[in-house]
């Protein structure tokens, strides 16, 4: 395949989505979701009146946006912790490339996805409990 | 290469057809490394954590079966579950962007009769 033949699946990861990324996160930069009405609530809150996994996600972002780390930890730390580990991820990926070595793509194996799947699941229903050490994970 | 599905016109090398998806290499090639299966699990936690609707824990449960069909050596299932995950990713991130659109369309509405 040649490098410069740019297909549409293509032209859509380096242009369309790098794009709206930081479209949404200027929007988020400005406006803080706790108190501006232009974001929706979570449908599933909206709903059933519990917290979803990614409740207070887009507040958190807002918050560390604004460099308030402990913030956003307190609305969402799963998202926090995902976006850190995501933030290494991409650094040691991207160290590799410099140096012109294979990336370590596909080798996590499939128990550690059920295992991340199990962490969600769990702070999904922690985080409904009012009690007091969970309740600290809701939003 | 033209897809024997859709008739669009391919690279030589594409594994996967640009219009409709259809496998275009033979599946095992003798000495040829098979290319490798996206199991989608990033954007699958991010609509999961970003969309708050409970399809992208449908989508991890499928990107855990991609990387658990390859260790198992099979490569067509992986890849048939690997499009399952990026299909609910879709859906998941089509709602949560659709339900912000219809949020902003009743919000800009209800902004305009409140002032009348």
């Amino acid at each position: 395949m040649s490098r410069l033949s740019l297909n549409n699946e293509r032209a859509l990861k380096l242009v369309f989505v790098p794009g709206s990324i930081c479209v949404a996160l200027f929007v988020l930069l400005v406006f803080n979701p706790a108190s501006s009405g232009i974001f929706p609530p979570c449908p599933f809150h909206r709903l059933t009146g519990l917290y979803c996994p990614g409740c207070g996600s887009l507040r958190a972002v807002h918050q560390l946006l604004h460099g308030n780390l402990s913030s956003a930890f307190r609305l969402n730390p799963l998202l926090v912790l995902f976006l850190i580990l995501l933030a290494f991820w991409f650094t040691f990926c991207g160290v590799l490339a410099v140096r012109k070595r294979p990336l370590p793509m596909g080798t996590i194996p499939s128990y550690g996805i059920w295992l991340i799947l199990l962490i969600i699941v769990l702070f999904w229903i922690l985080r409904n409990i009012t009690h007091h050490p969970f309740a600290m994970l809701a939003p | 290469m033209y897809c024997r599905k859709c008739g669009i016109q391919n690279d030589d090398n594409a594994f996967k057809c640009v219009e409709c998806g259809e496998i275009l290499q033979p599946i095992q090639q003798a000495g040829v490394p098979l290319p490798s299966v996206p199991n989608y699990l990033v954007q699958s936690i991010l609509v999961t954590l970003f969309c708050c609707v409970p399809f992208g824990i449908v989508s991890i449960v499928y990107a855990a079966q991609v990387n658990g069909k390859l260790a198992g050596g099979d490569y067509a299932g992986a890849v048939e579950t690997s499009n399952k995950a990026k299909t609910w990713c879709w859906v998941s991130f089509g709602i949560g962007l659709g339900w912000i659109v219809i949020w902003l369309i009743f919000g800009l509405l209800g902004g305009m009769s409140s002032r009348y």
